[in-house]
């Protein structure tokens, strides 16, 4: 086997991200004050937990830089299998732990892991293998295309187990459009697509709290004082922000008026505190992130490396764009993490690692002179 | 290079879908910048000035903890006498949220004009405080009058609101303190525990021991919230409830009153515990253990002194002698091997054995002595007068494991799963812990000891009852409990209510069981418990125990059961005197007189008295006529006069 050329890897990728961080933790520290105190009687206590985790990411970037991608192709079923076992472990009483009505943690002694923030990257990781492998995966219906749809039910249906309903989302977004740009035939597609819609029909109308959550949506005055109070707090963050905001640190809404500023509701805070300016600064790093990744998709040297940042470009879009779009009121509330910026440590670490895959794939990109995807 | 690399022709057939997805989140991207600009530079403007004058302020309601009342509580009447109760005052708070510290020190600055407050010491409690954004109480227990102020001036003090306070209120003092507990502030342990309950936060209050510990979330309901909008003048312009509160539960315990006022009266100035249950469900009708405390020191202005007093004492007055502690059972234990010795047929209701006052293996030295020199004793008059030396031989046919799996099933070595808080477990030997402890075999010695419940053998009061409850169960025996139900405090709808849950089911004969019974009932006309038996106005049957232990005087044990001839209402009375003396002469009056006021509505304590005074009179009547048989005395027994 020869040596692949090693390129310089995307440093204006990594730049944006760490500028992302900076910016992130330290509108973390004043989201989380409040919280930090009352939980845990010290107002740094979320604030070192996510540095910790911060320093935690840097080093496995710097790992991934030096290991080949192409590693991934080889361990992608193993990554998979140990995904759906910690998926099955966590819905077990006693092992998964409760948090705010979902069995989503496994905690052992001071290690704590979120197997469903894992299952999303492992997804990546092993379609993209089976993409690049098989052909006939997305071709052919019943040697292909079913297993493959069968390994993503399974994922998908163990995280609504849980029950995480974001999280489902946005596995169910990545599988289906990594799919569809890796060529599957679009019958294949629609008829998935079909076969799902009465099951989130189900999903949505029979479990009250959703049905609920989708009803204050539509008109969150109606009840202003209970159902409809999350989406009206968090418009008027950004109302009250205006241009510049009221200063860091300054903000109330975080105080009482807004649910988990720390995690899913912090780019409210953002609004508020940094006003436009800031939460524009916000948007414009997020959108250079994601087109980093796109570019570093598209100057990819082969099949497997173009599947695995396109999956990861698709994993980062999404879920900056269901958070932020939660957060300013265009779709009902759903609990789900602001990539880089929200307290958790599993989300953190993945996405981190994911940065590091995209620029392991940066340094192997295709050689200029063929010819660029940059358009 | 090994890796092939793909032309971009070969990227072709999904290359226009993936543009596609671009330009899609492209789309979506932009729908977020429009929204964002829309929100904060169009609405944003209107919006500042709007939230600028009139200020949200969300205030916590309380609620009530529920009340606790006794058995005789009718949830169709409402003047219930409850065990314990709230009592309500009015709190003045400031809400730090939207204020300045300058707004704050003004506001205090004028509060300490109205009322008895020192501003420096509150402004530097406010400043201490571990959430800045919690509402401050700045006093408790202000007259309406000071509130009617407070009210007319509201516009110079930003911030201020009242409510009203609930403090916990034990009315009875003293009774059954351990049973009901207390509550006192959250520590930082219990509020870490409890991290996921948005109902617990910095300055709750929670049981800290007892009943109030042990149903703390039934007992606590659901604290409300209110929305209040106040303008730039701090006048309120509008309230909403946004959440209302829910008042906790009322729990019914299963005590009776009657019954635990008895105990009370009965056991004061002793040191130990009392046990009175049901034994056909398991209800505890009374539990003592002294010494005690008053509650109501911990409320309110907790009372330091008294407090440092109380948990300095040697006595442990918190510790509740009747399930936190474990001693030595001594021969109660007797029961356990009586019903082990019949049930596996190592003796006959004929059996006899010879007590010469001493019991001795084959070639060895070591003597183990007995309570007195008995003769032939058979399983009934075994139990009757507590021969040690009967039991040794039976314990030394049946051996230590058969005892154990008895002494299981009658409960010992397990916590019952009492709903209070702190139970011990007691403990039962084995031979492998005596290995791992003392690096010592287990000798027939350690069998023998074990058989008449000295020895390493360790329980708690409430498994003694429990044991008796056996016995006048035909062997079943239920799960204590304190609970009966519990109801809403806003509608009186039944809530929960407790049923009986079997705990276990001993596998004796109902022969066998007669003979232990009789046996039991032998104890208190003729046998150790004799003269305090005469005085009881209801046929019993119970088991006294003198347990040798290596803090003292030996502990006196008396556990019994009446009526021993109806087996409807019967009732288990189980008496523990730490460091007492003599089963028989001290703890066997108390339960004679429990039984008494119980049953005939005797006066307990005048009771006690007199079955003590003449047990001691006995016991050196008694003493005389040794000394007569042995010539010491010249003077018959009738003529010396003995005074009490």
């Amino acid at each position: 086997m020869i040596r692949p050329e090693y390129k310089a890897p995307d440093f204006k990728l990594l730049a944006a991200v760490y500028l992302l961080l900076a910016f992130g933790i330290s509108m973390l520290y004043s989201a989380s004050i409040g919280f930090s105190r009352m939980a845990y009687h010290n107002q740094y206590y979320v604030f070192i937990q996510q540095l910790i985790f911060i320093g935690l990411g840097t080093v496995f970037i710097i790992l991934l830089l030096t290991i080949n991608y192409h590693l991934f192709k080889r361990i992608a079923r193993l990554i998979i299998m140990l995904s759906v076992i910690l998926l099955v472990l966590v819905l077990i009483p006693g092992i998964g732990k409760m948090v705010s009505g979902s069995r989503s943690w496994i905690r052992y002694k001071f290690l704590g892991i979120q197997p469903s923030e894992l299952a999303k990257l492992a997804l990546i990781i092993y379609l993209s293998y089976i993409f690049t492998k098989k052909r006939m995966t997305t071709q052919n219906f019943l040697g292909g295309y079913l297993p493959t749809l069968i390994i993503i039910s399974t994922i998908f249906f163990l995280v609504l187990l849980q029950p995480d309903f974001g999280t489902g989302f946005v596995i169910i977004v990545i599988a289906g459009l990594l799919s569809y740009i890796s060529g599957i035939r679009t019958i294949y597609l629609f008829s998935t697509a079909f076969g799902i819609l009465p099951i989130a029909y189900f999903l949505i109308t029979r479990v009250g709290y959703r049905k609920m959550r989708l009803l204050a949506f539509i008109n969150p005055w109606a009840d202003p004082m209970d159902k409809g109070y999350h989406i009206i707090q968090s418009i008027k963050s950004f109302q009250i922000g205006g241009l510049t905001g009221v200063g860091l640190g300054k903000g109330v809404q975080k105080l009482w008026y807004l649910p988990q500023p720390h995690t899913d509701f912090i780019f409210s805070v953002i609004g508020e505190e940094t006003g436009f300016l800031g939460s524009l600064l916000l948007l414009v790093l997020f959108i250079y992130i994601v087109y980093r990744a796109v570019r570093i998709a598209m100057n990819a040297s082969d099949r497997f490396g173009f599947l695995l940042a396109s999956g990861i470009s698709i994993m980062l879009s999404i879920q900056i764009l269901v958070n932020l779009f939660v957060n300013t009121g265009l779709i009902p509330v759903t609990g789900l993490p602001l990539p880089f910026i929200s307290y958790g440590g599993s989300s953190l670490l993945i996405n981190m690692i994911s940065i590091g895959i995209l620029l392991n794939i940066s340094r192997l990109a295709r050689p200029a002179e063929e010819g660029t995807a940059d358009d | 290079m090994a890796k092939t690399i793909v032309s971009p022709r070969q990227f072709f057939f999904f290359r226009k879908r993936f543009v596609f997805l671009r330009y899609f989140v492209s789309a979506l991207f932009i729908i977020l910048f429009i929204q964002t600009s829309y929100l904060q530079i169009i609405e944003g403007d209107k919006y500042e000035k709007l939230a600028l004058n009139n200020k949200e302020q969300y205030i916590p309601i309380p609620t009530h903890r529920g009340e606790i009342f006794d058995r005789s509580y009718d949830p169709s009447s409402e003047i219930n006498a409850p065990l314990v109760t709230n009592e309500e005052k009015m709190g003045i708070y400031i809400l730090p949220v939207h204020l300045t510290l300058k707004d704050i020190k003004k506001t205090l600055y004028h509060l300490s004009h109205i009322m008895e407050i020192d501003y420096n010491e509150k402004l530097g409690q406010f400043t201490n405080r571990a959430n800045f954004y919690e509402p401050f109480l700045v006093k408790d227990d202000v007259p309406i009058r000071i509130i009617a102020q407070i009210g007319e001036k509201i516009q110079d003090l930003p911030g201020v609101y009242w409510e009203p306070i609930y403090y916990r209120k034990y009315p009875l003092g003293h009774f059954a303190s351990h049973i009901l507990g207390f509550v006192g502030k959250i520590n930082k342990h219990e509020l870490t525990d409890r991290s996921e309950d948005m109902e617990y936060h910095l300055n709750s209050m929670i049981g800290k021991i007892g009943i109030e510990k042990y149903y703390d979330r039934e007992l606590r309901g659901e604290e409300g919230r209110l929305l209040r909008i106040v303008d730039a003048l701090n006048r309120i312009k509008d309230t909403h409830v946004v959440k209302k509160p829910v008042p906790g539960y009322n729990l019914v315990l299963t005590l009776d009153k009657r019954i635990q006022d008895i105990l009370e009266k009965v056991m004061t100035r002793e040191k130990g515990a009392a046990i009175v249950i049901k034994p056909d469900t398991g209800e505890i009708l009374g539990m003592v253990s002294k010494p005690d405390f008053d509650p109501n020191i911990f409320i309110k202005e907790p009372d330091v002194e008294k407090i440092l007093k109380l948990t300095g004492d040697p006595d442990k007055p918190f510790l509740n002698r009747a399930i936190q502690a474990k001693y030595p059972p001594g021969s109660v234990f007797k029961i356990v091997t009586a019903t082990a010795g019949l049930e596996e047929e190592a003796i006959s209701r004929n059996d006899t054995f010879l007590c010469r006052g001493y019991f001795r293996f084959e070639h060895d030295d070591r003597v183990f002595h007995c309570t007195g020199i008995h003769g032939y004793m058979n399983i009934l008059t075994g139990v009757e007068f507590s021969c040690n030396v009967f039991f040794f031989n039976v314990s030394y046919k049946l051996g230590s494991r058969k005892i154990t799996k008895y002494a299981k099933w009658y409960g010992f070595g397990e916590r019952t799963g009492i709903d209070l808080p702190g139970e011990q477990p007691g403990f039962l030997p084995t031979h492998k812990w005596k290995k791992k402890i003392f690096g010592e075999n287990w000798y027939d010695g350690d069998t023998i000891n074990y058989g008449i419940g000295q020895g390493f053998l360790l329980s708690t009061v409430l498994q003694v009852a429990n044991m008796t409850c056996g016995i006048a169960n035909d062997g079943l025996i239920y799960q204590p409990h304190i609970l009966q139900s519990a109801y809403s405090a806003e509608t009186g709808d039944l809530i929960f209510k407790k049923h009986k849950k079997l705990l276990h089911n001993i596998p004796i004969r109902e022969e066998k069981l007669s003979i232990l019974r009789n046996g039991l009932h032998l104890v208190c006309t003729y046998g150790t418990a004799n003269v305090a038996g005469q005085f009881s106005k209801i046929s019993m049957a119970g088991k006294t125990s003198t347990a040798q232990n290596t803090f003292g005087e030996p502990h006196a044990w008396f556990s019994c059961y009446a009526p021993y001839n109806r087996t409807d209402d019967r009732i288990v009375v189980c008496v523990f005197i730490e460091n007492g003396g003599g089963g028989g002469e001290v703890a066997a009056p108390v339960a004679v007189a429990i039984l008494n006021a119980i049953f005939k509505d005797a006066d307990p304590v005048s009771e006690k008295k007199k079955i003590r005074a003449t047990v001691e009179k006995e016991r050196y009547k008694k003493f005389l006529r040794r000394m007569q048989d042995r010539g010491f005395l010249e003077d018959s027994i009738e003529k010396t006069d003995i005074q009490f």
